[in-house]
């Protein structure tokens, strides 16, 4: 695990090392403080020497002076190699985590990787200053402390020796037993984490539904949680320092006993004893410190794990060695086709069973089928955002497998029903289809998705503001931006996943006419709900618990297709009942 | 400029002030246990320094050179000593353990105010501030009043302590060493306080930062799922 993180120490490696180097420093500085302290008063004291006191005063003031300044470069390296540290573990986690596949994200969900990266790696960052200072310092001044009292009277200092094997202990079962229970909070602040998170982004819904109770109580179910388990876990540290003074006060007691036993019996100076007792405090010390560090330890361990489980996740999606670098054309082939989640039980039914579909270059392609007829696994499988089951599926007539990922999902634009879109201009969200996009080529797309007409009507027209999640614009307007962004890219394959559902109707058709017309030879694949959507598409495939219960065209099915059938009239109905549907949202 | 610093010092105190009223209120009773704890901690720890000299002037010293030598009063000491010490050891756990209660009851209580006041505000407060920002209170910076009530505050008050304990033995000892002293400690603070403001200064930088880091990678999170 160390070996794993020191990696990332990089560029800050010369302050991790001066850090400790001037700790050394300074502690040499502070033990000299008391020897030449004691030099004055035996030696320029008590020979009346005065020379000797200036002179041994000027050189005290230098060590004091010294010590401070050692002191403050300590701290100052160690602030730099910390932090360093922490930004490269966090560029490390980040850069990885763009390697996820949607399989990988699930597994860790995405409030679990939030906190890894600022809690977890703030706790590695705190420990890690913590070691390369306190660490050091601690175990200097206990060696300093314990070779002058062995030094001093070496049969007393041997009591030192005996107590402190009994603390190593006691400390060693403190952190046993902590460390599961410090694991286990952060495992809850990743849930604390996601119904806070949940709420932020649902808090309209919250709203509208009156639903702040509820949430409320759902909160109040995980902050209970972590308020129980940490109590648990420092409830055992807390144990830590009354170990520490039972050591150190039995150390002394005895000292005493024995000690004052010693000098009566003349075998002892009464001064020594004093000394050797100041030491012991020095011990006591040095022990406080090295416990508190110890518990930054347990906790940061937790987290380290956490950061490294990050680190070392691979993706489950990745290139093969030299990969397809160029998509021929927009044809898919799907060739008995399943898929499974990776979390889900063997007898869970599969959510895609045995497809086969064979969809050429330029065609249009409808897909309905009930919620939870797994209309967007079908799709998600053709960027490859997941792998498939078994099967195979080919997309330009080779498998998606043997492409390069950037390739393909180049070529392959998605737009979600839910889509996201950043806080900033208009125009800034469009170029994350296509960074060198020119200003007419942005114009065009947003003419083709029927958003030119809305975003001219702005006061800033394309330099327009969108809020946080594009909350100033309405629904429908925000799914057509993020269609004409995912044109930009010029795709060989669009897949439109429901994603004009807030469109009105009239807008909807002329979306589809102007893709008709003017990107023939791009491959379109519309799931809705909608029948109007899809009613005009070249072949249509009705989805049903999985499978595909037929293909065809829309006249086709309203022969052979009951489910087709059965939609399209309460749909069709519907429409005449209420005339041309207004925008929704 | 001065102005908004002495605006900041008055709003830090009130903040402070807030905060100690969470402590105060709602574990009245416990909080005065783990005061009166670190008192005897405290003073357990000064009186073990003190008895170290008395114990070499009164006890050892009249033993000295005696041939047949009484250990009783020594032995009375280092019991008397034993007690004070033990008394100590269980002052240590009890406001160890106490405030454990304390900071995590705080703590629990100031995320569900929160949240509870989170449910309060209007849409338009989550559309001006980055989720990031507000997810990172919850857990960055309530974790750093974690170590601040549960560390900051109890250490703070035990070495008030020792330092009054142990001024008036120092004063008991000798006054002019002991202003000489007092005067060298008011340059240290001086000093200390001047780096402690800087250090504050980038700290309050680091946790915006890491809020910031939050906010990115939730919007990169979209990246990955969405193009």
């Amino acid at each position: 695990m160390i070996k794993k993180l020191s990696k990332f120490i990089g560029q800050y490696k010369k302050d991790s090392i001066l850090t400790p180097i001037f700790v050394i420093f300074e502690v040499i500085m502070e033990v000299i403080i008391p020897y030449l302290m004691a030099k004055i008063i035996d030696v320029g004291v008590q020979n009346g020497d005065l020379n000797y006191i200036f002179k041994i005063g000027a050189i005290l003031v230098v060590s004091a002076f010294l010590s401070l300044t050692f002191g403050m470069l300590s701290g100052r390296f160690a602030a730099k190699a910390s932090s360093g540290f922490a930004k490269n573990l966090r560029k490390g986690m980040f850069y990885n985590i763009q390697n996820y596949s949607f399989t990988n994200i699930d597994k860790f969900s995405t409030s679990s990787l939030v906190t890894r990266l600022t809690t977890d790696v703030t706790n590695v960052q705190m420990a890690f200053q913590m070691i390369i200072r306190i660490l050091v310092r601690a175990p200097i001044m206990l060696i300093f402390a314990l070779a002058m009292a062995f030094s001093i009277n070496s049969r007393l200092a041997l009591i030192f020796v005996c107590t402190m094997p009994i603390l190593a202990v006691a400390l060693f079962f403190i952190a046993t037993k902590a460390h599961p229970y410090f694991e286990k909070v952060f495992r809850k602040y990743d849930v604390l984490n996601r119904v806070v998170g949940e709420n932020l982004n649902a808090i309209r819904v919250v709203k509208a539904y009156n639903r702040e109770e509820h949430e409320e109580k759902k909160f109040e179910e995980v902050n209970s949680k972590v308020y129980d388990l940490f109590k648990k876990a420092e409830k055992i540290v807390a144990f830590n320092g009354p170990a520490m003074q039972l050591t150190i006060y039995t150390c002394i007691l005895l000292l005493s006993w024995i000690g004052a036993k010693m000098i009566v019996g003349g075998s002892m100076q009464a001064g020594e004893l004093s000394s050797i007792i100041t030491y012991a405090w020095q011990i006591l010390s040095s022990l406080m410190m090295l416990s508190f560090v110890f518990v930054m330890i347990i906790i940061a361990q937790s987290s380290a794990e956490r950061i490294i489980e990050v680190l070392d996740e691979e993706s489950t999606i990745k290139n093969k060695e030299n990969p397809v670098m160029e998509v021929k054309d927009g044809s898919i082939k799907f060739e008995n086709v399943s898929f499974q989640y990776d979390d889900a039980k063997a007898e869970d039914e599969l959510p895609l069973e045995d497809i086969n579909i064979d969809i050429k270059s330029g065609e249009t392609i409808g897909i309905i089928g009930a919620t939870g007829s797994s209309k967007s696994t079908i799709v998600n499988l053709i960027p490859r955002l997941y792998d498939v089951t078994k099967g195979s599926i080919k997309v330009g007539g080779i498998d998606v497998r043997d492409y390069d990922i950037e390739t393909l999902r180049n070529e392959v634009a998605v737009v979600l029903q839910k889509n996201v879109l950043f806080s900033g201009t208009i125009k800034e969200n469009l170029k994350w289809g296509n960074k060198e996009a020119s200003d007419e080529e942005i114009v065009r797309v947003c003419k083709l998705a029927q958003a030119d007409g809305f975003i001219q009507e702005f006061p800033d027209k394309y330099d327009t503001i969108l809020d946080q999640g594009g909350t100033n614009v309405s629904g429908g307007q925000k799914q057509r931006i993020c269609i004409a962004r995912a044109l930009l890219k010029k795709p060989k394959i669009l897949i439109l996943d429901d994603s004009t559902s807030a469109v009105d109707t009239k807008t909807d058709a002329l979306i589809r006419k102007a893709f008709r017309e003017e990107i023939p030879n791009t491959t379109k694949i519309i799931i809705a709900q909608r029948i109007t959507s899809v009613e005009d598409a070249d072949r249509i495939i009705v989805l049903d618990d999985g499978k595909i219960n037929g293909i065809g065209t829309s006249e086709e099915l309203l022969k052979t297709n009951e489910i087709y059938k059965e939609v399209y009239e309460s749909q069709k109905k519907g429409d005449e009942d209420d005339g041309t549907k207004t925008e929704e949202n | 400029m001065m102005e908004q610093k002495q605006k900041k010092t008055k709003n830090a105190f009130k903040t402070l002030k807030r905060l100690l009223k969470y402590v105060t209120s709602t574990y009245k009773l416990q909080f005065v246990v783990v005061c009166i704890s670190i008192i005897v901690s405290a003073i357990a720890s000064v009186l073990g320094v003190q008895f170290i000299k008395y114990l070499i002037d009164d006890i050892i010293t009249p033993l000295i050179g005696n041939g047949n030598p009484d250990y009783s009063n020594l032995l009375q000491a280092i019991i008397i000593m034993a007690v004070i010490y033990i008394l100590g050891i269980v002052g240590t756990y009890l406001y160890n353990r106490l405030m454990i209660n304390i900071s995590q009851g705080v703590l629990k209580r100031i995320r569900t105010e929160m949240f509870h006041h989170m449910q309060t505000l209007p849409i338009k407060y989550f559309d001006s501030h980055p989720h990031g920002e507000t997810m990172s209170t919850y857990t960055n910076d309530v974790d750093t009043l974690r170590q601040m009530i549960s560390q900051s505050i109890p250490q703070v008050f035990s070495c008030a302590i020792s330092m009054i304990a142990i001024l008036f033995a120092m004063f008991a000892t000798d006054i002019y060493m002991t202003l000489f002293v007092l005067v060298m400690v008011a340059i240290m603070v001086l000093v200390s306080k001047f780096f402690a403001k800087r250090s504050s200064k980038n700290f309050i930088a680091q946790q915006k930062n890491l809020s910031i880091v939050d906010r990115i990678y939730r919007r990169n999170d979209g990246r990955t799922k969405s193009c």
